[in-house]
């Protein structure tokens, strides 16, 4: 997997891509979207703080896919959400040496939004 | 021909009522009031690469739901607005009021409270009395310099100090005591009372781990998977996939704001004006594109439905019931700081060393209807040794109600709140030592006493400052010995407020 862009990806044919996404200071409230024409795998369902999942390219040529990602933080008696919270977000392929990784801050409104592009090649 | 002029009229008049009014500039930004100030906190923040401003910069950028939101007007987002608090600063809501209140709420800020009052109820003498009230584990955050509004109780931290957390401690000094009258020392000589309180059952924040379950099954809810699917689908057209190189007309603008972000001042203007100029250009993207207009609407009718279905969380958290039990440690004035017009002497000749009080409180908090929450209070107080003059330890109990009722907001004031409280007092025997008072009047007769408070407390707009007005019923008094009906005025500090600024 390489990079493209800003969440922009390229993956090749027969590369799995596995997404984590992990809840640091407050209670899991990640959802993700469906993919356009591949299929997730679940490899890790919510637990303890963090999901896993992977979907596979199957053939060369199948143009694009993409993914959106739901990140809510549960917001305290006083209804501000802890500062100290955030979501990682890891996204690495298993050909190549890539990995995307970044922190998602807990900024109104939620949930927070990210979407996520592939070009499949 | 005029026939036909009309109906041409009347189809583009048509039209132009199925488009999203074009909003005036500015109008409906307060949407992205946070999205803003994060970027300015992320471009002053000097641990911050450039590149991982940059970063900062585009996430808040690439938010479409916001966007999409934002292009279809102030009427349609206007929920987001009130749910995330997004024109408000945080803090300004109603808050729990300060001790000039007949019967104590059921939960004590978990920082610092500072309360000067004056003509209180049932506390100390004719005095000024201030309170510092604090949790300890939110104190030691403080002073390690750790956010507090990071301090929920799902950290590390929390998980190992837990049992901590439910403990509060208070101390008041009355600085009418000691050598220098209305001037706080903060020595032994003014402590007037210490009490520690502990949280037997407080499940009121929605971290809390009784609710980790609740989450998990929102998490599995439709109107969680539905948003996120029509996001994707919005997105999917915002950046026209079909597009082989996934170079959309939308990436482009967010690379040239984010440019223009990242090279700007980090002041609120020059930020707030590039981002807004963003934000209209991708609002206009949407607006004239049907199948984007369409996809917008979903994502907001989606969003709704999720803010509702959580709101039913936050709701059955708001209404779980508080149960807490205090113990204070009252200490009597002094001779000199006690006598004063009309009161007389309160112990008996001979005898100047007079005994401390203790006080248990049991005080249960449930929300009564709709916003508004119901107190019930039940003490015991007993003195920590006996004179040959008194009969047994135990002065006297109290039980009391208390219902608090939060106001409509009133602009450029905030809200305020209006609170009702009783309390039936048997006086098993004279009072000595700490004096019971009411409504600046000592009660020093054994026998049964009623009392009743209506109060009403001003917010000062954003300062945590509160301002109780309230009048007192009470069915005698000590001196009189006849109903009287008084009024009070007081002043509460709550510097939970000001610490949560952002």
């Amino acid at each position: 997997m390489t990079e493209l862009g800003f969440r922009r990806f390229q993956a090749v044919a027969g590369e799995t891509v596995r997404v984590t996404v992990t809840a640091v200071g407050t209670p899991y409230l990640a959802t993700f979207s469906a993919l356009s024409t591949l299929h997730w795998t679940i490899v890790q369902p919510p637990a303890a703080g963090s999901e896993i999942r992977a979907f596979t390219v199957l053939s060369s040529g199948q143009g694009g896919d993409s993914f959106h990602l739901l990140l809510d933080f549960v917001r305290g008696s006083d209804q501000s959400a802890p500062a100290g919270a955030s979501y990682r977000v890891s996204i690495e392929g298993d050909q190549g040496s890539f990995a995307h990784r970044e922190t998602i801050d807990p900024v109104p409104p939620f949930p927070v939004d990210a979407y996520y592009r592939f070009q499949l090649t | 021909m005029p026939r036909a002029l009309t109906s041409l009229l009347a189809l583009v008049a048509g039209v132009h009522s199925c488009l999203p009014s074009r909003a005036q500039p500015g109008e409906g930004a307060e949407i992205f009031s946070e999205m803003i100030q994060h970027i300015i906190r992320q471009k002053t923040n000097p641990a911050l690469s450039r590149d991982e401003i940059r970063k900062a910069i585009q996430q808040q950028l690439a938010r479409s739901n916001v966007f999409a939101a934002f292009s279809l007007g102030k009427e349609e987002f206007q929920f987001l607005v009130e749910t995330y608090r997004l024109d408000k600063q945080i803090g300004a809501g109603s808050a729990s009021g300060g001790s000039t209140t007949l019967v104590s709420a059921g939960s004590v800020p978990s920082l610092l409270g500072l309360a000067v009052e004056t003509g209180a109820l049932l506390r100390s003498a004719s005095g000024n009395s201030i309170t510092f009230r604090t949790n300890p584990m939110g104190l030691a955050k403080a002073l390690v310099k750790q956010s507090y509004q990071a301090s929920g109780p799902h950290t590390d931290l929390e998980r190992t100090l837990r049992v901590l957390r439910r403990f509060s401690i208070a101390a008041t000094f009355d600085t009418s005591r000691g050598p220098q009258p209305g001037t706080l020392r903060a020595n032994y000589k003014q402590l007037s009372e210490f009490s520690t309180r502990v949280d037997l059952w407080n499940r009121r924040d929605p971290r809390h781990p009784a609710y980790l379950a609740r989450w998990g099954q929102f998490l599995r809810s439709t109107p969680g998977e539905r948003l996120a699917n029509d996001s994707k689908k919005l997105s999917d057209l915002i950046h026209d996939t079909s597009n082989p190189d996934l170079e959309s007309k939308a990436d482009a603008l967010a690379e040239a704001a984010a440019d223009k972000l990242l090279a700007a001042e980090a002041g609120q203007e020059a930020v707030k004006k590039i981002f807004l100029e963003y934000a209209e250009a991708l609002a206009e993207m949407i607006r004239h594109d049907e199948r984007l207009r369409d996809a917008a609407r979903r994502v907001l009718g989606s969003w709704r439905d999720y803010v509702r279905e959580q709101k039913q969380i936050y709701t059955a958290v708001a209404n779980s019931p508080i149960v807490t039990l205090e113990y204070a440690l009252v200490r009597p004035p002094s001779p000199a700081a006690t006598t004063g017009p009309g009161t007389g002497p309160q112990t008996p000749a001979g005898n100047p060393s007079l005994p401390d009080l203790s006080s248990f409180r049991l005080i249960y908090s449930q929300k009564f209807i709709d916003t508004s929450e119901v107190t019930l209070n039940a003490a015991l107080s007993l003195f920590n040794r006996t004179l040959p003059t008194t009969r047994g330890s135990i002065r006297d109990f109290q039980v009391g109600g208390r219902l608090d009722i939060p106001l409509p907001e009133i602009q450029r004031v905030g809200k305020g709140s209006l609170t009702f409280s009783g309390l039936f007092v048997r006086l098993r025997q004279q009072p000595l030592g700490v004096p019971f008072l009411v409504s600046g009047r000592r009660i020093d007769q054994a026998g049964n006493l009623g009392l009743f408070q209506v109060q009403y407390s001003i917010p000062v707009r954003d300062t945590g400052v509160r301002i109780p007005l309230s009048f007192a019923y009470a069915s005698r008094t000590e001196l009189l010995m006849e109903r009287e009906i008084r009024g009070n005025f007081g002043l509460t500090f709550d510097l939970d407020k000001l610490f949560a600024r952002p």
